[in-house]
């Protein structure tokens, strides 16, 4: 679904990402872990092009999607993304969050949209708030709506940075869970996140990136319990 | 309380938009809309002074006159003085018209109708001071003036042969009187028509010198070499000296602002 | 007593005699009209310079006009507002026909526009940049996510900030009185001319200023307050 041919990005003089490759295939759950500044981030928002990368390919659905004359805004409706900020839009109520961009952009009416959103905020657990805005909600709140508003959509793949990261450590569990349920349903996702236990339960391939390169990967049993490469065996056992 | 203040807030911009474009709605070419334009600095009566919201004065009824054997339809823009004159010069206005002094320098950059009116350039000093005795005397004094007219010009000039202990330039004449009054300046050179108003307006504390300097004559600036015009305008000149008119136009401004 | 008689006399000859008030409110029609459309003149404007100078940021092609942008701003604000005026008056926009009234507006315009874009730039910028990247990997264009996400949220720091602006020409269009128009500041001048009295009309007219600015400011203060509260709901 998702092919990285050679990828690279600079800002300026600082080589963030030289030179990644990989395949995701339909219905992958791929977790990206490794330290701070290993570029992992970088890496994720490269795949629907918020970064522009310098160098190398990235494919979607058979597309190059680096290729200039692509329009991405096409692609990006097929590519959902969650952010560790949530990045609710604070002047629209929870409602608008999730109809604005299907509506916008033609993709459903109003009406559809909206009894779309409400089904949604009623699976997890928020309809009463749909009127309210996210000022009024908390961290885990928020984010859960940012997942349904990317789920508005009906993206083919959701990429995931660091969704848990800004979190009260209470509210981490019903993110988690949340994300746990779309993966059981098959949803594609890419997920950067420092929940060791969530790469070991939910992934169906762990990436080790360090130094703008993916250095390891492996199922999440080999790669928790049987690393290779040294600097993820000191990663590991730092984190674990 | 908020709701009253914003209505009130925007009734007066509703009103002003609808009714305040009444006294500006002249545009700045002339003749191309049958228009005749006139630079002036209302602030020197009687020849031009404000009154009902309006520009009026002795030299405004005259330029009335004018456009109307023209056939066409005044204009007046008020400005300062000396930029009423460049207005003149550079064809901005087709005239100006503010009480201007006929003197050789100006002669150089602008042409003029016939003289009009002549005015004795006066001293005014404050009420008791005897101290100008002649013009001479005035090499001793801190003269004040209103920028760009004669009074301006001549003690202004450095070849001029009494040259002032300092020469302050005022953009009006009300400013002038008032450091008069403070002592900040010695005494003003000016018209002897509006001198007497603002004598007139200080009760008792500015008075005329009895020292006479000399006597000025008035005309209208044109531009350069505008011969059409200036014949135009001197012929109505002309016709209104002979009728007596000017001084009628001059009884019944210094009687109004008296 | 004679004191309180005199500044009687003074008023009385200021704004009864020859109905000078009107003379004097038309004045205040002249300069709040001046100000509300080059306010106007200068949110189109500015809005317009800020959204280039924001849009250049991520978009080499629009690199010379963000330039121009620029030039624009630090010509304006490194000249004199008067100096600019008499420029417009006796050199741009001097044989146009225009009246002056329109000439001061461009003026004033094009003067607030380089300040106005300003505040709109600050605005926008005030805004994370987290908002744009959710609404762009919603698979929205740059136009929409800035219509529908930035700007609403950006005009809660630019609304007052204009209201200020309008305060600031309000006063600053006291200068328009060279170039003929009878603004506020010109009839006081003109008043004193003819009654020959300096200090009155100058004080009725600083005065009629000064509620009028202190009422736009109050003004201001509670439609700030208003839109504080509603970005806690």
């Amino acid at each position: 679904m998702i092919e990285v041919k050679q990828l690279e990005k600079s800002f300026g003089n600082n080589h963030v990402l030289r030179g990644v490759t990989d395949t995701i295939q339909k219905g992958e759950k791929v977790v990206i872990v490794g330290a701070s500044g290993s570029g992992k981030s970088t890496y994720l928002r490269c795949l629907n092009l918020l970064e522009i990368p310098t160098g190398g390919e990235v494919w979607f659905e058979g597309e190059r999607i680096t290729d200039k004359k692509i329009d991405i805004n096409r692609i990006r409706q097929k590519m959902g993304m969650v952010f560790q900020h949530f990045n609710l839009f604070p002047h629209l109520s929870i409602l608008q969050n999730i109809t604005l961009a299907p509506v916008k952009l033609k993709l459903q009416t109003k009406e559809q949209a909206e009894q779309r959103a409400r089904e949604l905020l009623q699976r997890i657990g928020l309809a009463d708030k749909a009127d309210t805005y996210p000022s009024m909600l908390s961290g885990g709140q928020k984010q859960r709506i940012a997942i349904v508003r990317t789920l508005a959509m009906n993206p083919d793949v959701i990429l995931f940075d660091e969704p848990t990261s800004a979190l009260d450590p209470e509210m981490v569990g019903e993110v988690l869970e949340l994300m746990k349920e779309l993966a059981k349903e098959g949803m594609t996702m890419v997920v950067v996140t420092h929940e060791m236990g969530f790469a070991r339960e939910v992934a169906t391939r762990v990436i080790f990136m360090d130094e703008g390169i993916i250095k390891e990967q492996n199922t999440p049993d080999e790669f928790f319990t049987n690393p290779q490469n040294p600097r993820l065996k000191e990663f590991l056992s730092k984190v674990l | 309380m908020k709701k009253l203040l914003s209505c009130i807030l925007a009734a007066a911009l509703s009103v002003t938009l609808f009714t305040s474009c009444g006294n500006q709605d002249a545009s700045t070419n002339s003749d191309s809309k049958g228009q005749l334009v006139m630079a002036t600095e209302a602030g020197f009566a009687p020849y031009e002074y404000i009154e009902g919201g309006k520009v009026v004065g002795i030299d405004v009824d005259i330029a009335n006159e004018i456009a109307k054997e023209m056939g066409k339809e005044l204009v007046i823009k008020d400005m300062d003085f000396t930029n009423a004159l460049a207005a003149a010069q550079n064809g901005k206005a087709d005239f100006a018209a503010a009480g201007i002094s006929i003197t050789p320098e100006r002669l150089e950059t602008m042409d003029f109708t016939i003289e009009y009116a002549t005015s004795k350039q006066v001293v005014v000093v404050k009420s008791g001071d005897n101290s100008v005795t002649s013009e001479e005397s005035l090499s001793e004094k801190v003269i004040g003036v209103q920028a760009g007219t004669t009074g301006d010009l001549v003690y202004g000039d450095k070849e001029n042969p009494v040259q002032p202990k300092e020469l302050k330039s005022y953009k009006k004449y009300s400013l002038a009187a008032d450091d008069l009054k403070k002592g900040r300046i010695d005494c003003i050179v000016m018209d002897e028509l509006p001198a007497k108003l603002l004598v007139e307006a200080n009760g008792g504390e500015l008075e005329i010198s009895n020292t006479e300097l000399f006597t000025d004559a008035y005309g209208f600036a044109i531009k350069k070499g505008n011969t059409e015009l200036q014949q135009a305008m001197n012929k109505v000149l002309q016709r209104l000296m002979d009728e007596g008119k000017i001084e009628e136009f001059t009884e019944k401004h210094v009687k109004a602002s008296l | 007593m004679s004191w309180f008689s005199n500044i009687f006399d003074s008023l009385y000859q200021t704004l009864i005699t020859d109905n000078r008030y009107q003379f004097i409110l038309s004045g205040l029609g002249v300069t709040l009209q001046i100000a509300l459309f080059s306010v106007l003149i200068g949110i189109v404007i500015g809005a317009l310079v800020a959204i280039i100078k924001v849009s250049a940021i991520g978009n080499h092609k629009l690199k010379p006009l963000s330039w121009l942008c620029n030039l624009y701003i630090s010509v304006i604000r490194g000249t004199p507002v008067y100096v600019q005026m008499l420029i417009m008056y006796t050199l741009i926009l001097a044989d146009t026909g225009l009246n002056e009234l329109v000439i001061g507006s461009i003026t004033f315009g094009l003067n607030s526009g380089a300040y106005v874009a300003e505040i709109i730039r600050a605005g926008i910028m005030s805004i994370d940049k987290g908002q744009m990247e959710a609404g762009r990997s919603l698979g929205l264009n740059y136009v929409s996510v800035m219509k529908s996400i930035i700007l609403p949220q950006a005009i809660k720091n630019i609304l007052p900030a204009l209201g200020n602006e309008f305060i600031v020409l309000i006063k600053e269009t006291s200068i328009v009185g060279t170039i003929t128009v009878y603004d506020l500041t010109k009839t006081a001048e003109r008043i004193s001319s003819v009654t020959l009295d300096l200090y009155t009309p100058l004080l009725v007219v600083a005065a009629i200023y000064l509620i009028i600015v202190l009422g736009l400011t109050k003004l201001l203060n509670i439609f700030e307050r208003r839109l504080a509260r509603s970005d806690r709901g």
